[in-house]
């Protein structure tokens, strides 16, 4: 657990510079996932009057604590998606919390047809671009079928709606309040390994980072690897591994999923040669096909390999079999290793 | 001739939802001892059996120690068991397993082979 938060440590320090545009001496406090999202709704509520959070057990603080605090200093209020798209269409802030992204989908014809659509079909008379849904997601441990999903898939293939997934606090803060302040409904999934486990330095201060802009977070010549939330712990192990062998590996936050930032995955893949995408929701019809999918039609003749995707296996969540069906640090070691040997 | 009974069972969950949950965060904690104490369904059912003398306190002792026995020695049979055998990821996803999924048995068994201390409990097979 502490080499976990290092690395945390690490990831953040990277990424402190191009994210703050020259305030670079801010106060800074050491903060988990959980803490730093619940700044960032402290601030949407402080900074908007009609901003709302809502969502099952919010009003304590939620199973997570990321409301704690919240009702006591800015007042009560219950609902959830449906509820949050008209909120959203009348010109408010509407962020809606799904306790576990695993309990998404009934909502997901509200999310689908309502908010995806509401600009389009209006002709842009309306719009609910208020609109934030947040939900716990991915594995857990021992969360088994229902409570470990990575359902991210699914929503990026709605037009009209941006989803997103932030790596660590730092950019949870920064990331979920763009999302709120964006003129479009997103959906903003996070990932609950990390709630606790990862700490690192968060400014204090009201801070965004920009959405569809991925980012290198670390640099290399030989390979191009890309993923999103916890999954980026995982790969930056497997990339010091790598590193001991004498592969450079380059990692690629994507954090935007939809719409995503072809062109600095592009850039990379160009510079490299070679693509290794890994996420945790099962391989088939994951966002690793797209961003494939997309490389190789912009990438085809500098490709040294074919792209390669390490992902959960293609069966729901297991419980005693988590170790097996993740993307683990040996399997995305052995696959960047016969990219390179390809 | 047949006689249906259709029987409404309201139930109240008179304890936390999960361990890291505070319910008199969102209840009043008299409403929860009400309900431990005046309405729970076993407890009444106990103290009934009491009154037409087919249940006491000693047979009440005795049955509590013997069945935490029971559950500790299940524990301990079900902990020294073996985790089910890989090929059990990979069937019951459909009737019949798609080619898909074979592919990606064949790569697991693979990983496993190569780092067999990254998967420890699963036998070998």
């Amino acid at each position: 657990m502490a080499v976990a938060l290092r690395r945390f440590g690490r990831l953040g320090g990277s990424c402190i510079g191009s994210c703050f545009r020259g305030i670079s001496s801010d106060c800074v406090k050491p903060i988990n996932l959980y803490t730093a999202i619940n700044q960032a709704l402290h601030i949407a509520l402080e900074t908007d009057p009609r901003a709302y959070i809502f969502g099952e057990d919010v009003g304590f603080g939620g199973v997570f604590r990321c409301t704690t605090g919240l009702a006591d200093h800015f007042g009560k209020h219950r609902g959830i998606v449906g509820f949050a798209v008209g909120l959203a269409a009348m010109g408010n802030r509407a962020i809606c919390e799904i306790q576990f992204a695993d309990y998404i989908f009934p909502a997901f014809d509200q999310i689908v047809n309502e908010a995806a659509k509401f600009r389009y079909r209006s002709g842009n008379q309306f719009n609910c671009g208020g609109l934030t849904v947040r939900a716990p997601y991915g594995a857990v441990g021992h969360g088994g079928h229902y409570h470990s999903q990575s359902p991210e898939a699914f929503f990026c293939h709605v037009p009209g709606i941006k989803v997103v997934i932030p790596r660590s606090p730092q950019q949870a803060k920064g990331l979920l309040l763009s999302c709120i302040r964006d003129a479009n409904p997103t959906v903003f999934f996070e990932p609950k390994w990390l709630y606790r486990l990862a700490v690192e330095d968060v400014p204090e201060k009201d801070y965004m980072v920009p959405l569809s802009e991925a980012e290198v977070i670390r640099e290399g010549n030989d390979i191009t690897l890309v993923g999103w939330g916890a999954q980026l712990s995982i790969m930056e192990q497997a990339c010091n591994e790598a590193e001991k062998d004498g592969i450079s590996c380059e990692l690629i936050d994507l954090k935007t999923l939809i719409p995503w930032d072809k062109e600095t995955v592009e850039v990379s893949v160009n510079k490299t040669g070679r693509l290794l995408i890994s996420h945790e929701a099962p391989v088939t019809g994951g966002f690793g096909a797209e961003i494939s999918a997309s490389i190789v039609e912009r990438c085809f003749l500098r490709l040294e390999a074919p792209v390669c995707r390490v992902c959960g296996l293609d069966t729901p969540f297991p419980l005693v079999f988590e170790s097996l069906y993740l993307p683990t640090k040996n399997k995305v070691l052995d696959a960047i290793k016969s990219t390179i040997g390809y | 001739m047949l006689h249906c009974f259709e029987i409404e069972a309201l139930t109240y969950r008179a304890g936390h939802h999960t361990t890291s949950d505070e319910s008199t965060r969102y209840r009043p904690i008299e409403e929860m001892e009400w309900w431990k104490t005046s309405q729970d369904p076993v407890a009444r059912f106990r103290k009934w059996l009491q009154r037409e003398g087919w249940w006491h306190s000693e047979a009440e002792r005795e049955h509590r120690v013997s069945a935490r026995q029971e559950v500790l020695h299940a524990i301990q049979v079900a902990v020294k068991l073996e985790k089910p055998a890989l090929s059990e990821v990979f069937i019951d996803v459909y009737d019949v397993q798609p080619s898909n999924l074979r592919e990606e048995e064949m790569l697991l068994r693979e990983t496993v082979r190569r780092h067999p201390k990254e998967y420890p409990g699963f036998p070998s097979e």
